[in-house]
């Protein structure tokens, strides 16, 4: 076997054991995550938090803004996801009913409406 | 026999090259990504959001084990502290009114539930261990907070009940 060819090969075993420190032995750790990466049972939680804050301060708009930390995904869309998790994951009704009534008023809410904050 | 002499100097050459490549690709090309991360991993600017977000869905519902059950999520170290802190911090700043309000109720509503005599260093948990997980949604119906709450930021304010909002 040739230097070159002993040589590649060890190049490829450092490879493969670079690969396996740095994937899994000690991958990287994100520390500053968004609640774009939580789980989806975390963000249901999140939309539901949402939701019965909504019914705290009744502002809409103010729901989008929290729910856009969530994705790019439109507002609606977000709240209907987690209405989905929610149904399969037995949810109580009260919690669905919020769930429901923030993905309905956000159905009609027009963001030209929005009375810009001084 | 000036082979010979050069050894196998090569082989950890390759080997280290092949390391470099191999981590350089695993930390910075194609990183391990996480898409199921827990809420305490988010960046603290979202921790305070999250935690705001707690107290007005606690303003809302009254449920405080919900409540201690999300804020146990964030791993700090002492949760009605951190509250009481951002809520000073919220008011420092001039955050709405009803968020440093939100903030501190919960706070002062945490200090009651869990009186300081009664913690121990290793067992803060104990109460919160016997929560559903998050995605059974807790039931369990515990009393309104107390009528009259003096924040803990210094700020007398009178709280109602939370009211509940008839569900259709």
């Amino acid at each position: 076997m040739s230097r070159w060819t002993k040589f590649l090969i060890v190049v490829c075993l450092g490879a493969l054991a670079g690969l396996f420190y740095g994937w899994v032995v000690n991958p990287v750790e994100y520390v500053d995550i968004s609640p774009q990466s939580l789980r989806v049972d975390y963000k249901t939680d999140y939309v539901l938090m949402v939701a019965e804050a909504y019914q705290v301060d009744h502002d809409a708009g103010l729901a989008v803004r929290r729910l856009a930390d969530l994705g790019s995904s439109s507002p609606k869309d977000i709240v209907t996801n987690a209405l989905n998790y929610a149904l399969q994951h037995d949810f109580t009704p009260q919690d669905m009913a919020l769930l429901q009534t923030l993905g309905n008023d956000l159905s009609s809410w027009n963001p030209n409406l929005e009375v810009p904050t001084p | 026999m000036r082979q010979e002499r050069r050894g196998s100097w090569y082989i950890l050459t390759g080997v280290i090259l092949g390391l470099a490549f191999g981590l350089g690709y695993s930390w910075m090309v194609s990183p391990v990504k996480y898409i199921d991360a827990p809420p305490y991993s988010l960046r603290e600017d979202y921790k305070e959001q999250y935690r705001v977000l707690v107290a007005v869905a606690y303003l809302y519902s009254g449920d405080l084990l919900r409540a201690q059950d999300r804020l146990v999520q964030l791993k700090d170290a002492d949760i009605s502290t951190t509250l009481a802190m951002q809520a000073q911090r919220a008011l420092a700043e001039g955050h709405p009114e009803e968020e440093v309000r939100a903030l501190s109720l919960l706070a002062s509503a945490l200090n009651k539930a869990i009186p300081p005599t009664s913690v121990e260093p290793t067992s803060t948990p104990n109460i919160l261990q016997s929560t559903p997980p998050l995605a059974a949604s807790p039931t369990i119906e515990l009393p309104a907070p107390s009528a009259t709450i003096t924040s803990t930021i210094g700020l007398s304010e009178t709280q109602t009940a939370p009211q509940l909002t008839p569900i259709p």
